[in-house]
């Protein structure tokens, strides 16, 4: 029965310590739990019926995304499970004097005041306090870790569950702890939980927290992108794209959405859908997409051109993205499934594939890449019958010839080498044939990407380097030169970047660069650096500035190299190069 | 907390209906398991929790564009939300559901889609698996016996009660037929509870179709039957004691049996079914609410006619 009382007065006439020592059975701490559970099975059963429409409303702004009803079902559910609990608090008192779980395990909560079960207001109140603690995760730490059994509502408002069982032995300590160190437990597992309500909330719910906009890295990609709204000057726009570049997916939520909407929609230049292509690069397929948007608007920007060479795809590095010819996508379907799945014996029709369509200059490194791939999962030495007819029908330019070159020579098939070039020039005459030499490095660092799996090509680049420490002219002229960068590029060695820099030449090239040929080397190199050293704000300022400079001469550089480049070649002049360049990027 | 009815019975011979019930259930499942063909599994490239999921939305959205009217509120709402949201699908549950529905979906032709604006490499991955997929969920003995908005004739109705999706679906179901068929048999003999089983899994289909729209994904399993089975028990032996299973912790003194009514069976389940039914989104659920509804309804329906015919004859 609930029997009206008021506590103030009750409190003035009986200290506290009193109250306690009274001739009561305190409930034992397992009894609590086990009717704790009880109640609220019984609660969850009824609050699901209830509740429904919100957990619908929920699950369906869980499963389609959907913010705005997201939060409002949340809190209705939770509203209609406190209602839940707080009518079967008050129906249970008023029937039994007590909840069904605690009438199963023979307790009753009774008033410290007067002995006597709780007054409707503490009842509420207490039933609060009991749903915002954590529902039942906190209450059942509580019981386990006070000393007296007592949860922080029932000391709160004087109250004491108590059994029924005569003989229920009191027991003054579930745990063995002392009350300092359960208290710190206590605590220690509130805050972890609440650290985990949080992360879940953060990432399940989609919060979008405001100590994310507030970084260092928020600020400073905010701050670029503040100069370059300001001046609208491309190159700013360049650096907007790649500090998001840089700070990944924090970027999309620095930015607020507007903004972004702003950058990729209206400022419809290569630039922007270079910055859109480059923050989905990590973990979206539809970079591509963007990397042909960025060509299709200006072609012979330099967005295009490290679009092209960001996306790894044909033609795009004529600028021909409109003209694509999807006739050969099936081959690259082809060539693509034969990579992926390490299919023995397709090596023949692989080459017969290669042999058939005409391969489009620019491209055979790609599909010697690949043919050497499958090469070494066959062990098949036909499988340079494909790369020696494309290198004896055409005439390259050097970086590609460089680029078949090193995939006949990390074959180590010195036959099939001596029809382009003399085998043994390759690893005995270093000193007399540099360009050659170039393209053993060149062709060690592809190597490293081509078998990535294979530890005896793993680290080969980098004994040599190690091999060739005190020749620091050596190395210049190697690092120097657009094929080893380029295969330096795709090599992508991290430890080898690092040994380099030990020999202080890459130090001394950085501060030099101006002077350096290499530039498409360094530009990887510090867009490495800068990838690492993001979080520090100066930093990456100061590395935005070189990339300013480095980004503004790319383009210029890499004109000049295939300029140069084109001289190096027997029967292409430059006139003819732009004549038959478009014509020629294309296949059948 | 776990209440379960455990009731006492003594004589085997007095449930044999029940038991050759269960015996007809494991085997039906087990045949069918060795007999079943699929297609091998295609390995798919790296990411493919999502660009697997990103072409399967895009394709989606462009297949639903293209299509005037939808045959389910399911796909109504999925329109809905694509265009809403048709920049940004990201969400991995969503995308999920959404290969259940296309790949059984029968308007949506990957081949006539096209694949504009997606690497092609990637769509040709996803070509492949998609119509693998697609193929071995339409050999799967779910589609072949279960009930879909394809396939939902009156044959039916009682071919999906015995096709279940997993081993636990049918140990679940084939627990609570025998706990309750022995129940029932001890009682009112081996003829009732047929009846009462094949009655009401067999109505609780159209019932279910009723409450639900249906869409690709197929109903199978025989808990529209139990249901009925545990409705007619708890309803004509209401005022019987039972004996049930209860564990709160894994300490003696808390866990045991206990003696309730029948009705609180009934109370428990249907609380638990409703719930489920009125926060059931439809595709995203695994279990068939409605169904459970129906088969407690044909079960009351069946109890309340044999108290009747009872106190008649007791008249």
């Amino acid at each position: 029965m609930v029997i009206s009382h008021d506590p103030f007065i009750a409190n003035e006439t009986m200290p506290l310590k009193s109250k306690v020592s009274l001739d009561m059975n305190p409930a034992p701490r397992l009894d609590r739990i086990a009717a704790n559970l009880v109640d609220t099975t019984i609660v969850i059963t009824f609050a699901k019926v209830f509740a429904a429409k919100a957990i619908y409303s929920l699950r369906v702004a869980i499963n389609f995304d959907l913010d705005q009803s997201l939060l409002a079902s949340a809190y209705n559910i939770l509203w209609l499970t406190f209602s839940v609990q707080l009518i079967y608090m008050a129906l249970t008192h008023r029937l039994l004097g007590r909840t069904i779980g605690q009438a199963l395990f023979s307790l009753k909560t009774v008033s410290l005041v007067n002995t006597k079960p709780m007054d409707q207001y503490t009842l509420v109140s207490r039933t609060f306090l009991t749903f915002v603690s954590v529902f039942l995760v906190f209450p059942i730490l509580s019981i386990l870790t006070n000393r007296d059994g007592r949860t922080f509502y029932d000391k709160i408002f004087e109250t004491l569950v108590v059994s029924d069982k005569p003989n229920t032995k009191r027991t003054d300590s579930f745990l063995p702890l002392d009350k300092l160190l359960g208290s710190s437990l206590v605590l220690i597992l509130f805050v972890f939980l609440s650290y985990m309500s949080l992360f879940f909330a953060k990432n399940t719910l989609k919060f979008k927290s405001d100590f994310v906009k507030n970084s260092k890295v928020c600020k400073a990609i905010t701050d670029i992108h503040q100069i370059w709204t300001d001046s609208k000057i491309e190159e700013s726009r360049l650096d907007v794209a790649l500090a998001m570049y840089s700070a990944g997916e924090l970027s999309v939520e620095c930015l607020s959405k507007e903004i972004e909407f702003e950058f990729s929609v209206n400022s419809n230049s290569a630039t922007a859908f270079f910055a859109k292509g480059l923050i989905s690069i990590e973990n979206d397929t539809k970079f591509i997409k963007y990397f042909k948007k960025a060509c299709a608007v200006d072609p012979n920007s330099s967005a295009c051109l490290v679009s092209s060479w960001m996306s790894f795809w044909p033609n795009f590095y004529e600028g021909e993205v409109q003209k694509i010819d999807f006739s050969h996508h099936p081959t690259f379907v082809k060539i693509w499934a034969i990579k992926r799945n390490h299919q023995k014996g397709n090596i023949l029709q692989l080459a017969k594939i290669l042999n058939e369509m005409q391969v489009p200059h620019g491209m055979e490194g790609f599909y010697t890449e690949h043919l050497l791939r499958v090469k070494y999962f066959t062990n098949d030495t036909k499988s340079f019958e494909g790369v020696l007819k494309i290198a004896e029908n055409r005439n390259l330019r050097p970086r590609k010839l460089s680029e078949l070159y090193c995939s006949i020579a990390v074959s180590e098939n010195c036959e099939a080498f001596a029809k382009v070039k003399n085998c043994n020039s390759l690893t005995i005459n270093r000193e007399t044939d540099s360009h050659l030499q170039n393209m053993y490095y060149a062709c060690k660092g592809l190597a490293r990407n081509i078998f990535s799996s294979n530890t005896d090509f793993e680290n080969y680049y980098l004994k040599i380097a190690k091999k060739e420490k005190p020749l620091l002219n050596e190395l210049k002229n190697i690092f120097t030169d657009t094929e080893a960068s380029f295969a330096l590029r795709y090599s992508s060695l991290n430890t080898f970047f690092n040994e380099i820099a030990n020999i202080d030449y890459l130090i001394a090239v950085k501060q030099d660069w101006e002077s350096s040929a290499s530039k498409d080397f360094i530009w990887r190199l510090t867009g490495e650096k800068l990838k690492a050293k993001f979080i520090s704000l100066n930093d990456l300022q100061q590395s935005f500035q070189v990339f300013k400079k480095l980004a503004s001469e790319f383009e210029e550089v890499q004109n000049k190299a295939d300029f140069l480049d084109s001289f190096k070649t027997d029967d292409r002049s430059p006139a003819q190069s732009e004549l038959n360049g478009n014509a020629e990027s294309k296949g059948p | 907390m776990l209440l379960l009815p455990v009731p006492e019975v003594k004589n085997i011979i007095r449930f044999q209906v029940s038991i050759m019930l269960v015996v007809f259930l494991v085997g039906f499942y087990f045949f069918v398991e060795f007999n079943k063909v699929y297609l091998p599994k295609l390995e798919f490239s790296e990411n493919k929790s999502t660009s697997y999921f990103k072409i399967q939305a895009k394709l989606y959205e462009k297949h639903l564009a293209n299509l005037k009217g939808f045959k389910s509120s399911d796909q109504r709402l999925m329109a809905s939300v694509i265009d809403a949201k048709s920049t940004s699908i990201l969400d991995e549950g969503f995308l999920a559901s959404l290969t259940r529905v296309t790949i059984l979906d029968q308007t949506f032709d990957p081949l006539k889609i096209s694949p504009e604006g997606l690497d092609i490499l990637e769509y040709a991955d996803w070509l492949d698996v998609h119509m693998v997929m697609r193929k071995n969920l339409q050999l799967s003995p779910a589609y072949l016996l279960g009930i879909n908005d394809q396939h939902y004739s009156w044959d039916r109705w009682l071919s999906y009660m015995f096709v279940h999706i997993g081993f636990y679906h049918l140990l679940s179901n084939a627990l609570f037929l025998l706990l309750f068929g022995a129940l029932i048999e001890t009682v009112f003999g081996g003829i009732v509870l047929i009846l009462v089983f094949l009655g009401s899994g067999i109505l609780a289909a159209p019932i279910y179709m009723l409450l639900n729209d249906l869409n690709q994904v197929s109903l199978v399993g025989a808990s529209g039957g139990v249901c009925g089975l545990i409705a007619f028990y708890s309803i004509t032996q209401f005022k019987e004691k039972m004996r049930f299973f209860y564990w709160v912790l894994p300490l003696e003194n808390y866990y045991g049996f206990i003696s309730l009514s029948s009705g609180y069976i009934l109370l428990l389940w249907c609380l638990g079914d409703l719930a489920g039914y009125f926060a059931g989104v439809g595709f995203l659920d695994s279990v068939a609410y409605g169904a459970h509804l129906g088969g407690f309804l044909v079960g009351a329906v069946c109890a309340l006619g044999i108290n009747s015919y009872n106190s008649l004859i007791n008249r």
